[in-house]
């Protein structure tokens, strides 16, 4: 049986606070793995490993 | 379930994973510590642990709302407070749930004062809080039957009761031989857990591979605790990481069945019988999770012979535990990722609704 369906998709969860909190973990996130990489790199380095 | 239920669900496990994402880049900035050059202030390991213990209670009082959300009857109300109160009286995996989420509440009250009540927290509170999780989950990716569960489910919350207690009490008193209980109550539940592991229905998500995870990790932190409990070991854990390392592998098996949750929860929500997260984000976090504890151990090691049997001062050993700092940072570098990726596939296969 087909159930004709009104309306359009959207996400469950929307409105700008959900945006800028993903944002802002994203970039927390990214942020810190790119410290922990530099750190890293810069202790190899240092280390004379590299 | 009604739309806002969904919507509220939906909240919930978003905002568990946004907290073990915030987690895992401040386990991840605190790690670097152990590096020379690194700048990052002490109380930032405090509040990666503050973090994992909120994202944890979160994702595992998700679990129990979502449980009670499916649940059979529904009572004649919508206000989600008197659902799960509802079915906390009736149905068997939200009675263990609501009395381990009791007890994670009165123990986090004393969790700053004393030791005992922060391992009680961990070893009992939150373990009779996810295994009904865990056990529901089984009911949602295999063929096993509900009463088979719910025996299951009662047999395992004593077992593991009776485990926790043991693992708390060794901390103050020798129990020696009674230790030996610990990894047999928890080798019982990775035997018992196999039968639903290895007998799956046609769900195409990751829960089942998240659930064996978090089974492989609470064996290892048996084995680790019942050794560590031990009158005789004990002097030699002095300013070493060996109960960092019990704690995390618990911690860490706990947050693999709550992400084993947010795969099958979000999943239902979309109706699509479609994995939500995939293979890369589930080795990558494992690697992360098993390498790092490995390198945690020996480093372990390395401060045991260093500082009780050789007594090597402590500077020299800091500068011998460079090597394996490197990868302890590597490790969490990987779980960071890992987790970046499992955020990137859960948003990218975001719940819709149709209105």
């Amino acid at each position: 049986m087909i159930v004709e369906q009104h309306g359009e998709e959207r996400p469950l969860l929307r409105g700008w606070h959900w945006r800028v909190l993903g944002w802002a973990v994203a970039i927390f996130l990214l942020g810190s793995i790119g410290y922990a990489i530099i750190v890293l790199i810069v202790g190899l380095l240092e280390s004379g490993a590299l | 379930m009604t739309l806002p239920h969904k919507r509220v669900i939906y909240a919930l496990f978003s905002l568990t994973l946004l907290l073990l994402l915030v987690m895992a880049a401040c386990d991840l900035l605190a790690s670097t510590r152990m590096l020379p050059g690194s700048v990052v202030p002490e109380p930032l390991s405090l509040v990666a642990t503050t973090l994992r213990d909120v994202g944890l209670l979160l994702g595992l009082l998700a679990g129990g709302i979502y449980i009670a959300l499916n649940s059979d009857p529904r009572p004649p109300t919508d206000n989600l407070l008197k659902i799960v109160w509802f079915h906390s009286r009736r149905d068997g995996f939200l009675r263990i749930w609501s009395i381990g989420l009791l007890l994670v509440i009165g123990t986090s009250l004393l969790a700053w004062q004393s030791s005992l009540a922060w391992w009680l927290r961990l070893h009992v509170g939150y373990v009779l809080m996810a295994l009904p999780i865990a056990f529901w989950l089984m009911l949602r990716v295999s063929n096993v039957q509900r009463p088979w569960v719910m025996r299951g489910l009662r047999s395992m919350s004593i077992m593991l009761i009776i485990a926790g207690v043991v693992l708390v009490l060794a901390q103050v008193t020798s129990l020696s031989l009674l230790l030996i209980w610990v990894p047999m109550a928890y080798g019982i539940f990775a035997a018992h857990s196999y039968r639903a592991l290895s007998d799956r229905n046609p769900t195409q998500t990751l829960a089942a591979h998240w659930l064996a995870i978090g089974v492989l990790l609470f064996i290892l932190m048996s084995v680790l605790g019942s050794v560590l409990g031990l009158a005789s070991v004990q002097p030699y854990l002095v300013d070493t990481f060996w109960l960092g390392l019990q704690s995390d592998l618990a911690y860490y098996a706990l947050v693999a069945w709550v992400l084993a949750l947010l795969n099958q929860g979000t999943a239902e929500l979309r109706q699509h019988n479609r994995r939500v997260t995939g293979f890369v984000p589930l080795w990558t976090i494992s690697a992360g999770i098993f390498g790092g504890g490995f390198v945690l151990a020996l480093m372990s090691i390395v401060q045991i012979y260093g500082l009780h049997v050789f007594d090597v001062p402590a500077e020299t050993i800091e500068q011998s535990l460079l090597p394996l700092a490197f990868l302890w940072v590597s490790s969490k570098l990987l779980i960071a990722i890992g987790l970046g990726i499992y955020g990137i596939q859960f948003q990218r296969r975001r719940v819709m609704a149709r209105e």
